[in-house]
């Protein structure tokens, strides 16, 4: 009999609200549970403790695409539980790094199978407070991209002959430097659509 | 907030009528021939439905107000399977008495030992237990095999449902007496039938939780 049993582990690197970095684990599961898990950064087993017990609400489907859009995925969360609210409005998790690992229960035993394997990461993009009304159902989304949103920033504190003249009319210090949108040609020479590496 | 312990609801109810079901909380691939594969997504957990017998407004009432305690959802209680509450092979309880047996070594979350029970405790097939683990979660399941204590006190390795949640530790403390779950209200399920004039019974469903 194959595997199963599927739980979901989201690990989120953020910083407290003093500005250190601050860690929170959550996932599918009943209870508190520290394990290894393959790291989404080094691909080698790191340990880390989760927080269970309905606080990890809906993991979407992690859908993979080509080229370099990034589409939001929508992880919920609790908006009930002191763990999950204390993540969202007691630190700051805006850009913080997500991972998340599915780990895998054999039915014979009911143990996980291997370190659960990495499906996702990403960053925290926005996050909405669901607060449910009277008889109603709330819930918190993480709304994450992954992590190829780094490729796709700009940068915003670009110096140019043009924005030196917004503001100093007439200061020709940057003359010469151009702020253009220069193409990224990843793996591929500029201009030939040729593959760089024979 | 602390649970609702046996004495101040859970034995307080004469069930008149009673679901003790467990929930597999599963997913399903279901391809053109109409084969489905399934697999849990969510711990199986117990859910119950209790019925009460007609019982007099002032009593019915007094059981409604232990409810309205529990603050609706918010709060939680312990509850077992009103319909067997002490192993069939010891009906009233006496021979466990007062044994405190612990889990012993749990070779995987499906099979486990224990230690502690009367020598030649006889526990059939599907006797519910109840482990206590981490401070104060409750573990309600029931033996998936029939086993008997030897003479000192030992039950080998024996097959359980449901599966134990992963923090549950050899030496934690195991009773199969009242062998109870926590348990939250499901939200406005709990209501006073009016049976006839004077008369009313309690109606409530619970699911199980883990919490602490």
């Amino acid at each position: 009999m194959s595997d199963r049993a599927f739980d979901d582990f989201l690990f989120i690197e953020g910083l407290d609200l003093d500005g250190d970095p601050d860690s929170w684990g959550i996932w599918t599961g009943p209870g508190d549970i520290t394990l290894n898990v393959i790291s989404g950064t080094t691909g080698s087993a790191v340990s880390r403790s989760f927080v269970g017990g309905g606080t990890l609400l809906k993991v979407p489907p992690i859908i993979d695409g080509i080229g370099l859009a990034t589409k939001p995925i929508n992880f919920e969360v609790s908006q009930v539980l002191t763990a999950t609210r204390d993540m969202v409005f007691g630190a700051n998790i805006r850009g913080a790094r997500v991972t998340l690992n599915r780990g895998r229960r054999d039915p014979a035993t009911w143990l996980l199978a291997a370190n659960p394997e990495v499906l996702f990461v990403g960053r925290v993009d926005t996050v909405d407070g669901q607060i449910g009304e009277a008889g109603g159902e709330g819930r918190i989304v993480l709304s994450c991209r992954p992590d190829l949103i780094d490729l796709n920033i700009s940068n915003p504190a670009m110096k140019s002959d043009e924005s030196t003249q917004e503001r100093f009319g007439g200061d020709r210090f940057r003359r010469y430097d151009v702020a253009q949108i220069i193409a990224r040609k990843w793996g591929k020479q500029s201009g030939t659509g040729k593959s760089k590496a024979k | 907030m602390a649970a609702l312990a046996l004495a101040a609801f859970a034995d307080l109810i004469r069930a008149a009528q009673v679901d003790f079901t467990l929930e597999w909380n599963q997913q399903a691939s279901r391809a053109a021939d109409g084969e489905a594969h399934h697999a849990s997504r969510g711990a199986p957990l117990f859910r119950a439905k209790i019925t009460s017998p007609a019982m007099p407004i002032a009593e019915a009432l007094g059981l409604m107000a232990l409810v309205n305690s529990l603050q609706g959802s918010a709060g939680t209680f312990l509850l077992y399977d009103k319909r067997m509450p002490y192993p069939s092979s010891d009906p009233t309880g006496s021979t466990f008495g007062a044994a405190t047996p612990v889990a012993g070594t749990i070779t995987s979350n499906v099979s486990v030992a224990f230690t502690g029970f009367p020598n030649g405790y006889v526990i059939p097939l599907g006797t519910y237990f109840q482990i206590i683990y981490d401070t104060s979660r409750y573990y309600v399941g029931q033996f998936a095999a029939a086993k008997t204590a030897d003479g000192s006190g030992a039950v080998s390795a024996s097959a359980v449902t449901p599966p134990l949640p992963d923090d549950v530790d050899p030496g934690d403390a195991v009773t199969v007496l009242k062998p109870s779950g926590k348990f939250r209200l499901d939200p406005g399920s709990a209501i006073l039938d009016h049976v006839q004039i004077g008369l009313a019974s309690l109606v409530f469903s619970a699911r199980q939780t883990y919490e602490q």
